[in-house]
């Protein structure tokens, strides 16, 4: 008894101590588990607003092809966004990890998504090359470098039973100093057209004698079946560029613009020799040419060059050319408006001429013109607003190519209490518009 | 499981002064640097000489600005706690070999088995990480609280808390605002201390051949990783290429636990 008595105390010392005992790592554990679970819970959450592309006149189904690139500058540092009709994603959000930022950050173009989601297994790995499709197909063509050659590769999906072919060829040499790309692709019945430029860059990075080939593949028959050498009617010493095109398929032309600094005279071999230095700036001679994929002929197109040509986009869509420059801004693809002009390939008469004015749309700037099945989409972005980077209006606007008539407007609204409206919208900066197709 | 209770609180008892130290360090220096930031702001405008004409407004100063303008100070409150507990994932083991009579006998004949010994170490050191995160939330509130006694009423501007966590480089790496991009963060760090234990185990029991062990199991590891990091260059997804990263990031986790209890129970010896 006298031994129990005895431990009795020392037993209780024991329980307080071994309850102390834990009390560091209680109180550690405890600290962490409130601190970061009320800051990630809770605190770490930027309640970033959210906006989305809002239809106010025509079919809202054109509305849902457009993704507007930007950022809201409404936090420290500006966050990185894309915002379409259903909503905004913030792309820096995505950013997981500095010590895996691609992985996890990398981000594609709307057409790239478009086709990913519609064609996973034929799109794997193909990013960076020329892609043309039509109702049956899909092709996809890049260029790469081996050995001192270039290799033009090509798959064709078959859009019905997703099933695709491979095939490559040698496109010629790849010496150093030496450009080649793929300026052009166009389905055409059975057979695909691949226009490829090489050009040699001087010392000073001009382009010396380009020369233009299409490269003719017989899509049913998976074989190469004509190279062909295009051979512009021009003295040497000119640099060489194509228009873009719509995604109208099956066209049979290219529109190629021939270049050249005005006086310069052409040396033996094809290089060209600069004017005296001027502090004004140089005067470029333009020269347009149409190609016919058909049958191979090159026609000289007789076209009104405008004086902005370096902020003018050409565009082929079926017999149409179209041309699209900002007016009154000679250094930006942003303005108060701009001039549209219509040609037909087949007559080279003008058939049409408009001008599309910001102001129409109750904005300041109109910019990022874009082209797509006969319809040119434009932002029209509002003044800029006070003590902000921000634009107090977002609107998008498409109007058919050769008439000018807006068939789509939209604008982009705030998905939240309308009071906060206006100074959210005025933190947004959306200046870049893509396309899904 | 009370074994390893109990070793996780000696762990702890072991370095509760450092790490209260630790806290008691980078809150001073954070402190100080905040203050002498607001303070130079302010004598930018003539609060020191008394010239500040009264009706010309300087532009704001939030809480973010400051915290945006003090990353040298954030940065000497923070990186030395923190190459202290990348020291201590070493100390931790090697000050149980130390002296005569080392404490790691003892630790290596404690009944209930020496696979509580790794996981209360293991433990210990993430308490600590996370304990000392968890202090510098706790730093952040009461800096807010300094700035709003510090700055001159004419100068405080409004900010949200994630600006001023946003406007640091360093809470962008430590704190990161994306839940996700702190399971990554501390994930590769966590995978670190494995890598860093099974290696100093590797050393225990071959000594300088295990040395050269420890070497090549860490190139293979980083190998490995920057390899399955490297399948974004391949033709795969991203959603893809982050299953790869997941997949070697679980079985180098795995793997290095295996062969830390493997050493541990089978081949070390005091």
């Amino acid at each position: 008894m006298a031994e129990l008595n005895a431990d009795h105390p020392q037993n209780i010392r024991v329980t307080r101590w071994e309850r102390f005992r834990y009390a560091w790592v209680g109180a550690l554990a405890l600290l962490s588990v409130v601190a970061l679970g009320v800051y990630y819970g809770y605190a770490s959450d930027e309640r970033l607003p959210s906006f989305h592309l809002e239809t106010v006149e025509g079919d809202s189904s054109i509305g849902s092809e457009i993704r507007l690139d930007g950022s809201y500058g409404g936090r420290k540092g500006n966050r990185s966004m894309q915002v379409d009709a259903e909503g905004t994603r913030y792309t820096d959000a995505n950013r997981v990890g500095r010590l895996f930022i691609l992985p996890f950050s990398k981000t594609y173009t709307a057409s790239t998504e478009a086709l990913i989601k519609a064609h996973r297994e034929f799109m794997r790995g193909k990013e960076y090359g020329t892609f043309e499709q039509n109702e049956d197909k899909l092709i996809y063509a890049e260029l790469v470098h081996k050995e001192g050659r270039a290799i033009l590769k090509l798959s064709v999906l078959n859009k019905k039973t997703e099933k695709s072919e491979n095939y490559s060829w040698q496109a010629g040499s790849w010496k150093q100093r030496e450009q080649v790309y793929i300026a052009d692709m166009q389905i055409e019945g059975e057979l695909a057209h691949l226009l490829i430029i090489r050009s040699t860059a001087t010392l000073s990075n001009e382009s010396i004698a380009p020369q233009l080939f299409d490269y003719v593949f017989e899509l049913s028959a998976g074989k190469l079946v004509d190279t062909r050498e295009i051979r512009l009617p021009v003295q040497a010493g000119y640099d060489v560029s194509v228009a873009n095109r719509g995604t109208n398929a099956d066209s049979v032309h290219a529109v190629i613009f021939t270049s050249r600094v005005k006086g310069t005279s052409t040396a033996a071999g094809g290089a060209s020799s600069q004017p005296a230095a001027s502090t004004e700036a140089p005067i470029i001679e333009y020269k347009p040419f149409i190609y016919n994929y058909r049958d191979g002929s090159v026609k000289s197109l007789d076209l009104a060059i405008p004086d902005n040509m370096t902020h003018t986009n050409y565009y082929v869509d079926g017999d149409k050319l179209y041309g699209v420059t900002v007016d009154g801004n000679p250094v930006s693809w942003r303005g108060e408006s701009f001039n549209i002009v219509e040609t037909d390939l087949l007559t080279q008469a003008q058939t049409a001429a408009y001008t599309l004015n910001a102001s129409d749309y109750g904005g300041e700037e109109i910019l990022a013109p874009r082209f797509k099945d006969g319809k040119f989409y434009f932002i029209v972005s509002g003044a800029q607003a006070k003590e902000s980077i921000g634009r107090a209006s977002t609107k998008v606007v498409v109007v058919e190519a050769g008439t000018g008539k807006a068939v789509y407007e939209g604008q982009v609204a705030y998905e939240g209490p309308s009071n906060e409206a206006a100074s959210e919208l005025s933190q947004t900066v959306l200046l870049n518009l893509e396309l899904r197709s | 499981m009370s074994h390893y209770f109990k070793l996780l609180a000696m762990e702890v008892r072991r370095f509760r002064y450092l790490l209260a130290g630790m806290m008691l360090y980078s809150l001073v220096v954070e402190c100080v640097a905040v203050a002498i930031d607001i303070h130079n702001y302010a004598n930018r405008y003539g609060v020191k000489e008394g010239t500040r004409e009264p009706g010309v407004l300087p532009q704001p100063y939030s809480f973010a600005d400051v915290i945006g303008n003090t990353q040298r100070g954030f940065a000497l409150g923070i990186f030395i706690p923190v190459a202290a507990l990348v020291a201590y994932v070493l100390v931790i083991w090697y000050r149980d070999w130390s002296g005569r009579h080392p404490f790691a006998f003892r630790q290596l004949m404690i009944p209930g088995g020496r696979i509580p010994l790794y996981f209360a170490k293991l433990t210990a050191i993430f308490l600590f990480v996370f304990s000392m995160l968890a202090w510098q939330l706790v730093a952040m509130a009461i800096l807010k609280l300094e700035y709003a006694m510090v700055t001159p009423e004419w100068l405080e501007g409004p900010s949200r808390f994630t600006d001023a966590m946003y406007a640091s480089e360093i809470f962008k790496l430590l704190l990161p605002l994306h839940f996700s991009q702190f399971l990554i963060n501390y994930g590769m760090g966590f995978l670190g201390v494995l890598l860093m234990f099974a290696g100093i185990l590797l050393e225990r029991s071959y000594r300088i051949r295990g040395i050269v062990l420890a070497a090549l199991y860490l190139a293979l590891n980083i190998t490995l990783l920057v390899l399955a990091w490297m399948t974004n260059e391949l033709s795969f997804y991203p959603s893809e290429t982050v299953a790869v990263c997941l997949t070697i990031f679980g079985l180098e986790v795995a793997g290095a636990i295996w062969l830390s209890l493997m050493l541990i129970t089978r081949k070390i010896s005091a």
